[in-house]
């Protein structure tokens, strides 16, 4: 048998089969699903169950909304029972903290439209009788939560696949992807191959290795995840709500008379982490009941009604994990023609119905309806490849699936993965890291005294008098910052310019030696990427992005790319390192270190210039992101050591300090600076986010410019605003914005600006509300006075950085 | 020397359960003479189950409380002190609820090695083969210890009926059973007289078409000729037309009968987990797009309401000596 369609999807889970019913129900159902044993096989048909909504990041709560209200209709729709029941989602808090937690998720689902209740430990009891309340602090439900029977699920959705068209085999395997340059062209089968346009990896815990077949990195691993059924409880009400007690590791479900108990332990078993053996199907690992150990002593505690019922069966189910919680979609970098969706962390069956419809959204739209960033296959690079950095940093995230999700938490595994040539030394400075897509980056420097290390709080952090005198050197003296994690392109070429002009919607149209601040905008004018170009010259570019976008960011330029080899692309991350001087000093400490001229007039801001700076031959960007005159050095990373040696040396007159991420971001804050992937995302225009200033509509032809026509004549729906409160306000990003009691929208982001003495915040609201002055900032169920200001807090005439 | 083998009597409403048939085949192909642990109120069915197959010693254990209701510590004390007392190199039983509960706390006492869910018992060669990842998987197993303790997994074993002589002994050692836990009360559930399903030669399990409780009726009555336990698919449970306690599947029960018949049951591997040992799958169904017409034995693309009826007619008329239909 040999064939052919128009999309090829691997995978007969409810991720696949999810996303061939929705294909075929946007009107594409040249469709074939490819199924190597029976649907279901892989994970799907062990999974508990539980559907909960509630995720960090708006759009992905948005996702498992659809997903909700998907299993909702199904059955009525196919005809095929999917166990599906609103039973609701209560979430208790065993500690005091955990409770604070809860206000905040509160707080979250309020933002995000989601009906969502605090209650008394009484309270919960109405939800889950089978409960002891011994040590429940609170709890909180979302009545819209659910459970539903993922086998019966996964088959109707392919039964409504089916109906429509699309064309499901299963005991076929895909066992080999045939290429043909940046494209896949077929699927190797047994029974021969089957030409596709697009190919979908919805292959579960065998994603990686599948992906590795095309040489697409799919950043998964299987771990081995436990739950048992109990023997029928006397007096258990038929049904209930699902319940999680992260304090004790354990979620439950209704099940037959009794219930189902599972959880998330610390130390897990990995599990053929190149992917199972191919006939490893419907099949279950042995129960490990060491393992269970910690999970039944919270059950126990929780509910000691499971002690006598007994244990009717012990479930041993490996499913896919990722290094940060979340799932992998999306078009993958290497190819042109092939999309992910796999790694769910075990909430497949909550997230299975939204992924599908967005998945399939992407593929016929060529982008996704809403801002997937958090998920998106694009947010790794290739350190996320081995297993050297995959096992450890995936087995602690699910030993922290259940654990207090603190602001600003860095983790403990696959440190060290990426580091600048100065870690050592900022390390003996006593600086204390986090870590950006693999890269060590300095966050703070701990003074004398005070032990270089983050506590985890969802108070006034132990680092924040430290981040007050960095901060306070950028704005008073000079400092450095380390900002060698940077994403460096080098576009070169006879098409380089034509290239870039087309992408960009600010005009790259200027001298040799010119940087230019530009967004480059999707078809709708949202923003891609955000950029800084320097031009080398007239076929050679620059580009500098954030640490965490350099696949993203790449892969942006690269699908615009010409194919006839008129543009070069290259990332030159690896090569150069970058340190930043800044602060009002910074010019008279450079000075001391070269002979080129540094005056505004030799060296005006927002351009670029090879000079010597210490002997050493140094890329010098006169860009800031703090506020402050300054220089980025970029440097061959050779030569950084002795570069940094130089400036501290050289800057001990003049008061020169060490500063970190975190201080960057309080300065940032107060120039309101804008960040991609919190202010700045495929979501809002730059109209939106105040960046009007850097599109040039009269240019000529770019991507987004016809949208941005539109947008800009009928003016911005939503405005980007930023906000202050008084005093110190634990703020974090995710909190509501309110006016007169009604949800305006929610941060972007949010923190404490040193120099002004007050926290500041920023979120969009809808244009009509951007009038006023006089907000409220929920925060921790608490409504706090925020005042919006200027969109520029400090500094506004930019009189400092042009100085 | 040819091993010694008890073989721990398991009964259920006062009769020996008919998978120890099995059992004691297993425990016979050693050579040596069977030691059947029992208790002396049910000293008659256990003396006749094992003089129908291959005979043997019968050690009993004086009674102190009523028949059935020992509850699995005090049992475990007898079987461990039996197989002290009479230097048994093996002592194996079913692994049923009660087997599962009482075997590995016998090992336990007597720090022996324990095997669950054998699915073959070679006490001669010293080796047992257990079934792992849900049966995918046949592990061979050599046991050096002695004594150690073997939990058969029910109908796994072919029986092998022989006439032989019973030598009934009282277990005079002392028994101490654990002090600690003592049973209180025992709640039986009305099984309505049909086999258990667990262990039931021939299981018939309905799904969501039976649309109400009252319809599983047809599938009694079916089981009623076949001597079969009835079942239900997850679909069924949850729609709230039969009790948990009959589901098979992954979160339910699993059945290793000879003959399994699903009525409307789609086949879902979730279902299969439970189900998929059993030596003939029949499917009726009429939905010709269910999984589970790739994995039975024969299937009958037929409304169940008409299938199964006439099926318990034509097995009613068979069982009567009528003729062929």
């Amino acid at each position: 048998m040999s064939g052919r369609a128009r999309v090829v999807v691997v995978g007969g889970g409810i991720v696949g089969c999810s996303i061939a019913y929705h294909l075929a129900r946007e009107g594409c159902s040249d469709v074939i699903l490819l199924e190597q044993g029976s649907l279901t096989g892989g994970s799907t048909w062990h999974a508990a169950g539980l559907v909960g909504q509630l995720r960090s990041s708006r759009n992905i709560t948005r996702m498992l909304r659809d997903s909700v209200e998907l299993y909702a209709r199904l059955e009525a729709e196919t005809g095929q029972p999917t166990g599906w029941k609103a039973s609701g989602g209560l979430r208790l808090a065993s500690t005091p903290e955990r409770m604070l937690e809860n206000r905040r998720a509160a707080t979250m689902a309020r933002s995000f439209g989601l009906e969502m209740h605090l209650l008394s430990p009484q309270e919960a009891l109405k939800y889950f009788p089978l409960m002891s309340l011994d040590g429940v602090v609170g709890a909180s439900i979302l009545p819209s939560d659910g459970e539903a029977d993922p086998a019966q699920l996964t088959m109707a959705m392919a039964k409504g696949a089916r109906n429509a068209g699309v064309r499901i085999m299963e005991k076929t395997r895909a066992r080999g992807v045939v290429l043909s340059g940046r494209r896949v062209t077929a699927v190797e089968t047994a029974g021969g191959p089957i030409e596709c346009e697009t190919l979908v990896n919805a292959a579960g815990m065998w994603g990686r290795a599948f992906g590795l077949m095309a040489g697409v990195n799919v950043p998964l691993i299987p771990v081995q995840h436990q739950y048992l059924v109990s023997g029928p409880m006397p007096g258990a009400p038929r049904g209930y709500a699902t319940m999680r007690d992260p304090d004790n590791l354990v979620y439950y479900k209704a099940e037959g008379g009794g219930m189902l108990m599972g959880g998330y332990e610390h130390g897990p078993i990995p599990w053929n982490t190149d992917g199972p053996p191919a006939d490893f199907e419907s099949t279950l690992l042995e129960p490990n009941l060491e393992q269970f150990e910690p999970i039944m002593r919270g059950a126990l505690l929780r509910t000691p009604a499971i002690e006598p019922a007994g244990v009717a069966r012990f479930i041993n189910g490996p499913e896919s994990f990722t290094t940060d919680g979340n799932c992998i979609m999306g078009p993958a970098p290497e190819l042109d023609n092939y999309y992910v969706c796999a790694g769910f962390n075990a909430f497949g069956i909550a997230a299975g119905g939204g992924a599908g419809k967005m998945l399939a959204e992407w593929i016929l739209a060529g982008r996704p309806e809403l801002d997937l960033w958090a998920i998106d296959i694009r947010r790794f690079g290739r350190y996320h490849r081995d297993d050297a950095y995959l096992v450890p940093r995936t087995s602690e995230l699910y030993g922290k699936h259940y654990g207090m999700s603190w602001p600003h938490e860095e983790h403990d595994s696959a440190r060290e993965v990426r580091t600048s040539p100065l870690y050592a030394t900022l390390q003996a400075r006593r600086a204390v890291f986090g870590q950006k897509f693999g890269w060590e980056r300095p966050n703070w420097f701990a003074p004398p005294g005070v032990e270089p290390r983050d506590e985890n709080s969802f108070g006034k952090p132990n680092w924040f008098d430290a981040v007050a005198a960095e901060h306070r050197a950028i704005r008073e003296r000079v400092a450095l910052i380390d900002m060698t994690s940077f994403s460096k392109f080098e576009v070169r070429g006879p098409g380089a310019f034509a290239l870039l002009q087309r992408l960009a919607a600010n005009d790259l149209d200027r001298p040799v030696g010119s940087l230019t601040y530009t967004q480059l905008c999707n078809e709708r004018g949202g923003v891609e990427c955000d950029l800084t170009i320097g031009r080398l010259a007239s076929d050679r570019f620059y580009v500098v992005s954030g640490t965490a976008f350099a696949t993203h960011d790449l892969d942006w330029i690269r699908r615009h790319a010409p194919a006839d080899g008129s543009v070069i692309l290259e990332d030159v991350t690896d090569t150069r390192s970058a340190i930043n001087v800044c602060g009002p000093r910074s010019r008279d400490l450079l000075g001391k270190l070269t002979g080129a001229d540094l005056s505004s007039a030799g060296f005006p801001f927002g351009t670029c210039r090879e000079i010597e700076v210490a002997g050493l031959a140094v890329r010098a960007l006169r860009v800031t992101y703090v506020g402050e005159l300054g220089w980025e050095l970029h440097v061959p990373v050779a030569g950084a050591l002795a570069l940094y040696e130089a400036l501290v040396k050289a800057g001990g007159p003049l008061g020169v300090a060490d500063a970190g991420y975190r201080a960057l971001e309080s300065c940032r804050l107060e120039k309101g600076y804008r960040y991609w992937s919190a202010e700045l995302t495929p979501d809002y225009t730059p109209f939106e986010a105040g960046l009007g200033f850097c599109v040039r509509l009269d240019k000529g032809e770019f991507i987004g410019r016809e949208a941005l026509v539109r947008a800009k004549a009928g003016g911005p729906k939503r405005r980007l605003c930023t906000f202050t409160m008084e005093g110190y306000v634990p703020l974090f990003g995710g909190e509501t914005i309110l006016a007169d009691g009604r949800v305006l929208g929610v941060l972007t982001a949010g923190g404490y600006g040193h120099t002004l003495g007050k926290a500041i915040a920023m979120g969009y609201v809808p244009s009509a509300e951007s009038a006023r002055t006089a907000f409220e900032i929920e925060c921790f169920g608490e409504s706090f006075r925020a005042v919006k200001g200027d969109d520029v807090l400090y500094d506004p005439r930019r009189a400092r950085i042009l100085a | 020397m040819s091993p010694s083998v008890g073989v721990f009597l398991e009964t259920s409403g006062g009769k020996p359960r008919p998978a120890l048939a099995g059992a004691l085949a297993a425990a016979r192909a050693g050579g040596a003479p069977v030691t059947g642990l029992a208790y002396e109120s049910e000293a008659e069915p256990c003396a006749a189950l094992l003089g129908a197959h291959g005979g043997g010693r019968l050690l009993l254990l004086p009674d102190e409380t009523p028949a059935g209701e020992w509850g699995a510590g005090r049992i475990a004390a007898f079987l461990a002190a039996a197989v002290k007392a009479e230097g048994l190199d093996w002592l194996t039983g079913l692994a049923t609820p009660l087997g599962r509960e009482v075997l590995p706390r016998a090992a336990a006492l007597l720090d022996a090695p324990l095997v669950t869910d054998a699915c073959a018992f070679d006490p001669g060669a010293g080796t047992v083969r257990q079934a792992l990842y849900g049966g995918r998987v046949l592990a061979d197993l050599a046991i050096s210890a002695r004594p150690a303790v073997v939990g058969i997994r029910p109908n796994s074993i072919p029986p092998a009926p022989a006439a032989g002589p019973v030598d009934r002994a009282a277990f005079g050692s002392a028994v101490v059973p654990d002090a600690r836990i003592r049973l209180l009360r025992v709640d039986r559930q009305d099984r309505s007289g049909g086999p258990e399903l667990t262990e039931a030669r021939v299981v018939i399990s309905g799904g969501r078409p039976m649309a109400t409780a009252e319809n599983f009726g047809i599938l009694s009555e079916c089981a009623a000729v076949l001597g079969a336990a009835v079942g239900a698919s997850r679909a069924a449970v949850d729609a709230g037309i039969a009790p948990h306690e009959m589901q098979v599947g992954l979160t339910g029960k699993t059945v290793n009968p000879d003959l399994y018949i699903a009525c409307g049951i789609s086949g879902s591997v979730q279902h299969f987990a439970g189900m998929k040992t059993s030596k003939v799958i029949v499917a009726i169904n009429n939905d010709s797009h269910a999984p589970i017409w790739a994995k039975c034995d024969y299937g009958i693309v037929a409304d169940l309401f008409a299938a199964v009826p006439a099926l318990t007619a034509a097995l009613k008329s068979a069982a009567a000596g009528g003729g062929r239909t």
